[in-house]
């Protein structure tokens, strides 16, 4: 099994040294010499794949925020969501209720996306 | 006749009042004169209380002055005191410092050398076969439960040490420094409207690339991993000022000489704990650092 001392891995990851040894020590996994395993490589590497993988789901959040309208709407369906089911039904009929479901449904696909958009932005090994 | 006795009696009377008058004017007068003389006697009495007054004026003045000269001493040793010690500290870290770049130097060097034999040997054709050898002689003697006749075990034995000759930094584990390292961790408490918990040691600086031949990256490493086992989120990082690596934190509503000999205890285990990872010998000595002399020496980040 190979080992990497972890100022080689950090670099090689783009991470401060320090930030990757807290990391392993926060789960009591530092091997004193800083040699690391490839179970530890690995680790770090998911570790930074994840981070990076916020940061660009963040980063796109922040590019495209909701319009007020929307939002409010969508917070309104989020309400009435939660709501039971007897207490969710309108006197305009189905068609608000239509109207809601597909925001909700709106809603769960763009959160779809952001884990779509993390997914593809872990390097590979 | 009668007129005549009056006489005469009226002459006796007159005659004894002027002598009782005469004789009470004499007790008088040497009552004058005791009374002179008990003065006089006073006021040389007085003259020398206050002779004595003067002297004791002046001795009082002089002391005084002696006081005032002892407090002058005193502010003056005071801060000859911080300043030695000021300078006792400093001069700790940059003996530390100095002493700690040689032993680091040392195992660059000595890891250095071991890791270019070590390519050196891999890459040559028949030492994979040798190490196999070697392995497969380890094994066999080991094994307790397979009796080897003396003449065997000797040929064996002979052939582990020549192959030991060929390939032993392959085998061997890697060498360290003879030089023990001997950092001074100082810790101190700095109370006031900003309180501070400090921990700092004389400590040989990273190279600007790290590599694993660096002692001091891997104890600095090693030293703030534990402090992360110990006190999560926490565990200052560590910084440089001079010579000197200083980790300072927040001690967060606890006395700060609390949360400095928590800090010194996780910093010190963790320092030895990466020494001894990497087989270098290390003995550290701690000292308590009065919040004057830390205020002094180490500057807020």
């Amino acid at each position: 099994m190979a080992v990497k001392w972890i100022g080689d891995v950090a670099r090689e990851l783009g991470m401060d040294v320090l930030d990757a040894v807290e990391l392993l020590a926060s789960k009591q996994n530092y091997p004193m010499n800083g040699l690391l395993d490839e179970d530890r490589v690995q680790f770090l590497k998911l570790y930074r794949g994840e981070r990076r993988g916020a940061e660009v789901a963040a980063q796109l959040i922040r590019d495209s925020p909701p319009e007020p309208e929307e939002a409010q709407e969508a917070e309104e369906a989020e309400a009435s969501a939660e709501q039971p089911t007897a207490e969710k039904k309108s006197p305009d009929g189905g068609e608000a209720e239509a109207k809601r479901a597909s925001l909700v449904t709106a809603q769960h696909s763009d959160r779809a996306e952001d884990k779509t958009v993390i997914i593809n932005t872990i390097p590979s090994a | 006749m009668s007129l005549l006795k009056e006489f005469l009696r009226i002459d006796a009377d007159r005659r004894a009042a002027v002598q009782m008058l005469r004789e009470e004017a004499g007790r008088r007068r040497s009552r004058i004169d005791e009374l002179v003389q008990e003065s006089k006697k006073r006021r040389d009495e007085i003259s020398l209380l206050e002779e004595s007054l003067h002297r004791l004026a002046d001795e009082v003045a002089r002391i005084e002055q002696e006081i005032l000269e002892l407090d002058r001493t005193h502010e003056e040793n005071d801060r000859e005191t911080h300043a030695k010690k000021v300078e006792a500290v400093r001069s700790a870290f940059g003996g530390d410092h100095a002493s700690g770049t040689h032993v680091a130097s040392e195992y660059r060097k000595l890891r250095s050398e071991f890791q270019a034999e070590r390519d050196r040997l891999l890459s040559q054709s028949d030492t994979g076969r040798m190490m196999d050898n070697y392995f497969q002689i380890e094994t066999f003697l080991k094994d307790a439960g397979q009796p080897i006749p003396d003449a065997a075990r000797k040929a064996l034995l002979k052939e582990r040490a020549d192959l030991l000759g060929k390939i032993g930094p392959l085998v061997a584990p890697p060498p360290s420094p003879d030089a023990v390292l001997r950092p001074t961790v100082a810790y101190a408490g700095v109370e006031g409207e900003d309180p501070r918990a400090i921990v700092a040691l004389g400590f040989p600086e990273l190279n600007d690339s790290p590599e694993a031949t660096d002692l001091a990256a891997t104890l600095i490493y090693g030293a703030y991993a534990t402090t992360v086992e110990k006190m999560g989120s926490a565990a200052p990082r560590p910084r440089r000022q001079g010579p000197a690596l200083i980790f300072e934190m927040d001690p967060r509503g606890r006395s700060p000489e609390e949360a400095a000999l928590e800090l010194f205890l996780a910093v010190e285990e963790g320092l030895k704990k990466a020494a001894a990872a990497v087989t270098v010998r290390c003995e550290t000595t701690g000292i308590f650092v009065e919040p004057e002399i830390a205020q002094a020496v180490f500057s807020h980040s």
